[in-house]
């Protein structure tokens, strides 16, 4: 089990991954913007981030920033879900630090495989879905 | 769930053509901005260029083709400086390009300079150059223009050559030569001060009168009398000068008229005859005592009594080039040119018959090699052994004939040249015009008499960029030599326009001694470089909406499209160990994703159908209150996040009328959810309805992030979306259907907006008054 934070702007898509995470048994914190994300990332030092790119106050990449800023959260992973599918975007999240860049619209069964992958030391061994 | 998707699945397939047929039209618009583009460098006098950002040519116009020898199948690809730049050069180039390219320091960039271009047949062309960055997504590109110069180069060259051939040629004249204009010497020549015996400065701008001698004074003046009636003056005449020191000289003068700087000036020959005029008056005296003065004169002297030489000295048969004893048979006769021989003859005709004859005159000789030799001649009456005889004496005076010549040649040749120039001549000094032609008199829009000698001050866009543009000129012309720049200058009728002026001193590197200043009207070329700088900065923008509209698009559908898709995977994986509610919400999210994309879809295709002019207008009796009231309800559902509120103001004689209601729905419904969009911090929503004469007037007013001032004429075209609206998502359509759709209905639609402040919309129908029922 891991502490997952789930920043997207958009309710419907941030209530799916919120689902999701937890029926896999995680546990799930959400922010519906970046300003809130950044606070939250600050406040609970999540195992794992998942956030969007286009939001209000500050956007993914601003988070991404702050967070690299910040020695203390620099290594969690930060996996981008973002609706825009440019790969200059793709390239400058993983120059900036991003573990991950996930296009929207994504599959479950992907992100599952993704956190099997990062949280390997959390989780021992995936259920089969 | 499949009874939530079948409720939105209005967007049949086929309904995608007119949204192809709206990306196909702007593809279509995009291609004719490009075609009118190739149109214009096709048609460009000037070279056009365009190159990579390592100089790699990448367009190459007919006149390029034309002016530099090779066609653009062989120039694309290849390095400009590679083609054009002389071997001698190349390295200079290319280093200059490499800084550029290091510091984005422009050394030469934007700046017109003239450069030597190598043709494809290795002829070197004077051509001048101006290269600009284009800057292209990440890279940079480079344009130039070069336009062939030689012409005017050759020309320039030409009035400097015969400048200093005549002035080497004046100044080292055996005889003095000065240049009057109105009484006052505008130039003499060393030989001329050596005669006067007085220093440059107290001659050259002083009356000619300073050293006329007092007694000549009314003569000299009946003389400029005559010039100036146009009466025709003596060629030749005598008068008396003083020197300051040793008191009176007798001159003889050759005056004639000559073209100087666009006005008349007289051009006078002269020379010291002082000691002839001595010796003639002693002969009168004692003719003895003298001959063995004569013999020894520089003058040719013969001495005739009858039809008989009774005298001639040994000069007379040297200048005439014939020997002593058949000199003194038949004289310079035999020699006289055959042209002049009748004359000659006519004269010692009429002098024997005891008539007055003219007894200063110049005639030729013809050499038995064709050459001809000018002489002068003075005939005076002296006793000779008691009895009258005819004194001549003479001179050679060829080189000053053919200097004369010349200089009537080439001043005249020289002044018609210039003045027939399509370019615009000015020779300045101390930037005062000494000297304009008739093309550059016509371009200013002034008489070339109301320029010479006036200051060029007046012809400057300003008293400031007259005073700015003396320091870049004065330094260039002093050490490089040239200098050239494109500026506006102003007619007499006050209006502005476009010259490439280049200027070059009379003597190198020494602006002092005046500046040949060339103008040539740009105002065309830098209409048409304009119109080419607009016409790739439009088609930039339109690539630039075109890629925003795509990575819109692209954005737009992705977000329901993951919405449907991790809600599919929830219910079909998870479906057994979800709450029932929950299951209901999951299904919920489908359907509003399903309702997001088609209402997205449904713009796209409206636009399309705007673009096309397919929008249809069916009025038909609507309630606007109610109308109103739906709509500001329907936004509020669309953006549910939102914390604005909304105060809908409806007048009492707002009721039915004629409208489309689809139209107004496109109206308001893009307007007010807008306004509640672009309001991310609340506020208050105002939505105004009243009638104001014969029109319905609609107000939406919020205190949102309002417009940039200069974006507000864009705002109404298609994918336009202002600068500041940040991650605010939306598709750059919808005010787009709002203006269309108020045409439709004849109405008029207005925006104030204050950045940071709010915005409000302002529309404008008519009445829509029902026909009594």
């Amino acid at each position: 089990m891991a502490h997952i934070l789930v920043i997207d702007d958009e309710a419907p898509i941030r209530e799916n991954l919120v689902r999701f995470l937890a029926l896999e048994g995680h546990q799930v914190l959400q922010a519906v913007d970046g300003r809130l994300g950044l606070e939250a990332i600050r406040t609970h030092k999540p195992d794992f981030i998942f956030c969007d790119v286009m939001m209000p106050h500050l956007d993914g990449f601003e988070v991404l920033a702050a967070t690299q800023a910040d020695p203390a959260l620099r290594g969690i992973p930060f996996v981008f879900l973002s609706a825009s599918a440019e790969p200059e975007k793709l390239e400058a999240a993983l120059q900036q630090g991003a573990t991950g860049y996930v296009t929207k619209p994504f599959n479950l069964a992907n992100l599952r495989q993704l956190l099997a992958t990062q949280l390997a030391h959390l989780i021992h061994q995936p259920p089969a879905l | 769930m499949s009874k939530a998707i079948s409720g939105t699945g209005s967007s049949h397939p086929a309904e995608l053509a007119p949204s192809l047929q709206s990306l196909q039209q702007t593809v279509e618009r995009l291609q004719a901005r490009e075609s009118h583009l190739l149109n214009l460098l096709s048609l460009a006098r000037d070279a056009v260029v365009a190159m990579d950002s390592h100089g790699l040519v990448t367009d190459w116009n007919p006149a390029a083709e034309k002016l530099l020898g090779y066609s653009r199948a062989e120039a694309l690809g290849v390095k400009l400086f590679d083609l054009i730049v002389p071997e001698a050069q190349r390295g200079a180039h290319e280093a200059g390009l490499q800084h550029f390219l290091a510091t984005r320091q422009p050394t030469i960039l934007n700046q017109l300079i003239e450069v030597e271009a190598q043709h494809r047949d290795g002829s070197l062309i004077a051509v001048e150059l101006v290269i600009w960055s284009v800057p292209s997504g990440q890279s940079l590109g480079f344009g130039a223009f070069i336009r062939d110069i030689s012409d005017r180069r050759a020309a320039q060259e030409a009035i400097k050559l015969s400048e200093d051939f005549n002035r080497v040629v004046v100044e080292h004249l055996g005889e003095g030569m000065s240049i009057n204009q109105d009484g006052v010497v505008l130039y003499v020549n060393r030989m001329a001060l050596q005669i006067l015996k007085r220093p440059m400065e107290s001659v050259v701008g002083h009356s000619i009168l300073n050293w006329v001698h007092p007694d000549d004074h009314a003569y000299v003046t009946e003389l400029r009398r005559q010039s100036q009636l146009g009466e025709g003056i003596p060629e030749r005449f005598e008068l008396r000068c003083l020197q300051p020191d040793t008191g009176v000289r007798w001159l003889e003068a050759h005056a004639s008229t000559i073209p100087w700087k666009g006005q008349t000036a007289t051009m006078t020959f002269f020379s010291d005859i002082t000691e002839r005029k001595l010796m003639i008056d002693t002969l009168h005296r004692s003719e003895e005592r003298y001959r063995l003065v004569i013999e020894n004169v520089g003058e040719g002297m013969i001495v005739l009594q009858g039809e008989h030489i009774v005298f001639a000295n040994a000069r007379a048969s040297e200048i005439a080039r014939i020997s002593h004893d058949d000199f003194m048979t038949v004289g310079f006769l035999q020699r006289v040119h055959p042209d002049d021989h009748a004359i000659v003859q006519e004269r010692r005709r009429r002098r024997l018959a005891g008539e007055d004859v003219v007894s200063q005159y110049q005639i030729r000789l013809q050499q038995p090699d064709g050459e001809i030799q000018w002489l002068e001649i003075g005939v005076t009456v002296v006793p000779w052994e008691g009895n009258p005889a005819t004194l001549t004496f003479y001179s050679d005076i060829t080189d000053r004939k053919l200097l004369e010549q010349e200089l009537h040649r080439t001043s005249s040749e020289r002044e018609a040249i210039l003045n027939s120039a399509l370019v615009g001549i000015v020779l300045s000094r101390n930037r005062e015009h000494e000297w304009v032609n008739e093309k550059f008199a016509e371009m200013v829009g002034y008489r070339r008499e109301e320029l010479m000698g006036q200051s060029s001050r007046s012809l400057h866009a300003s008293e400031t960029e007259w005073r700015a543009a003396a320091e870049p000129a004065r330094t260039a012309l002093a050490t490089i030599g040239t200098f050239t720049v494109e500026r506006q200058l102003r007619r007499k009728n006050g209006e502005l326009f476009w010259v490439h002026q280049a200027g070059r001193c009379v003597r190198p590197l020494d602006p002092d001694s005046g500046v040949i200043w060339t103008f040539l009207d740009i105002t065309e070329r830098k209409q048409a470089e304009q119109e080419i700088r607009d016409a790739l900065d439009r088609q930039k923008e339109l690539n630039e909406l075109r890629s925003r509209f795509v990575a819109m698009t692209s954005h737009e559908f992705r977000t329901p499209l993951a919405t449907i898709l991790s809600s599919a995977e929830l219910l079909k994986y998870y479906g057994d160990r979800l709450p029932e509610q929950e299951k209901t919400e999951v299904l919920q999210s489908i359907e509003s994703s399903v309702q997001r994309m088609t209402r997205m879809l449904d713009r796209v295709l409206l636009i399309g159908k705007v673009e096309a002019h397919m929008l249809e207008f069916t009025p038909a009796r609507v309630d606007l209150v109610s109308l109103c009231h739906g709509l500001v309800e329907e936004a509020h559902t669309q953006l549910p996040d939102s914390t604005c509120t909304v105060r809908t103001d409806i007048a009492d004689s707002v009721g039915w009328g004629l409208y489309d209601e689809k139209l107004l729905g496109h109206i308001f419904g893009n307007l007010l959810s807008n306004a509640i969009k672009y309001s991310p911090n609340g506020g208050e929503i105002s939505f105004r309805i009243y009638r104001q004469a014969d029109e319905m007037v609609f107000e939406v007013s919020d205190q949102g992030i309002g417009i940039p001032g200069d974006e507000i004429a864009h705002l109404f075209e298609s994918f336009h979306r202002s600068s500041n609206v940040g991650n605010i998502q939306g598709t750059g359509l919808g005010l787009a259907i709002v203006k269309n759709s108020v045409d439709l209905h004849g109405g008029s639609i207005s925006v104030r907006s204050e950045l940071g402040r709010g915005t409000c919309f302002r529309v404008t129908l008519a009445t829509g008054t029902l026909p009594t029922v």
